[in-house]
């Protein structure tokens, strides 16, 4: 036990710094440049999708990035990251964009707020139940 | 020798991650965290072994008592924090029965003892994705309690009988390191329920707290 202690509190020191030593989160360019055609292909694609749309943008080394696009032009698209902070926006050029989809909301807003209430009044009465066990010994 | 131990293990804790964001000054400017701190409350349900106290019983005794704490968190990164908590835990009674000779005659005792702690806590976290509404999060760190004992004996038999007797007020240092699963799940964008199951450890799992806070980030 002492050695499985000891082993954890070891990776919680090193992880810090090693994690730190990370670059930014997001590739400015892609390891494998797109072909001519296949970034004329996007281009078309990013066309046709209403401003608004719910999409997923893979970039290079699979990094994806989720949100709402709110502008195109002929070279990039403009995204504004779904996040619960708000965040900047994010400008991808066609020719660092590796994959886009389109994608469909399954939810609502007031549907989330249901299901984070219900998990805090039930998180809640356990919490109350545990107390109540507890008191009544 | 085990305080002086303690106290390097919470230094090293604390300032590792500070100087992992010092190496950053040559490369690429990473993006500042969605929060840089948070701070919270919380209740919990603290079970402590006891055994100790009653070896000879052969069954594992738990101590059981509210507990309350305050934390402050620091984001070193988005994924990375480092916690400072200051906490307590309610006066909680325990009874041990064992067997005594009095005035040369076999009986019990009924050893009466009342628990209290005073806490501070340094722990080290991993937080799983970044600005979602919901995160898991695992950690580890040390935990240092200020544990207050009061005890009591009596007989409650008619015969051998010997008066109450009160022991002094018992004031142990004890240092656990321990490790953390949990989650926060936000309700607005900076606000938080959070709830984490903690072990301590001291020789075994040694302590057990369930805890339910909310907090909001900075």
């Amino acid at each position: 036990m002492k050695r499985f202690v000891a082993l954890l509190l070891c990776i919680g020191l090193a992880a810090p710094a090693c994690a730190t030593a990370q670059g930014p989160r997001y590739a400015t360019a892609p390891q494998v440049p797109l072909k001519t055609a296949e970034t004329d292909v996007l281009a078309d694609f990013v066309a046709q999708l209403p401003l608004g749309a719910r999409v997923k943008a893979t970039l290079a080394g699979n990094q994806t990035i989720r949100g709402t696009l709110v502008k195109r032009t002929d070279r990039s698209l403009v995204i504004q990251p779904r996040a619960r902070v708000a965040e900047p926006l994010v400008e991808i050029p066609f020719d660092k964009l590796m994959a886009l989809e389109q994608e469909t909301p399954n939810g609502s807003v007031g549907k989330a707020v249901a299901i984070g209430i219900g998990v805090g009044v039930g998180a809640a009465l356990g919490f109350l139940a545990l107390l109540a066990a507890f008191l009544g010994d | 020798m085990r305080r002086r131990h303690a106290v390097l293990l919470t230094g090293a804790l604390l300032l590792t991650p500070a100087i992992g964001s010092a190496q950053d000054t040559a490369a690429p400017a990473p993006k500042a965290p969605v929060s840089r701190a948070d701070a919270s409350g919380s209740l919990g349900w603290l079970i402590t072994d006891k055994s100790r106290l009653h070896p000879s019983s052969g069954y594992n005794e738990f101590d059981r008592s509210l507990y309350g704490g305050a934390t402050f968190g620091w984001y070193w990164t988005d994924n990375l924090k480092t916690e400072i908590e200051g906490g307590f835990s309610a006066k909680s009674d325990f009874d041990v029965y064992g067997p005594a000779i009095v005035d040369g005659r076999p009986t019990t005792v009924q050893s009466l003892y009342e628990f209290s702690t005073t806490r501070v806590a340094a722990s080290q976290y991993y937080q799983f994705y970044r600005n979602v509404w919901f995160h898991p999060y695992a950690g580890l760190g040390l935990d240092v309690a200020w544990e207050r004992t009061d005890r009591s004996d009596e007989i409650f038999s008619s015969s051998p009988t010997r008066p109450r007797q009160d022991f002094p007020r018992e004031t142990d240092v004890v240092v656990r390191p321990f490790t953390t699963v949990g989650f926060k799940a936000y309700f607005t964008p900076r606000a938080f329920f959070r709830t984490d199951l903690r072990l301590s450890f001291r020789g075994g799992v040694d302590e057990t707290l369930l805890r339910i806070g909310l907090g909001v980030d900075f």
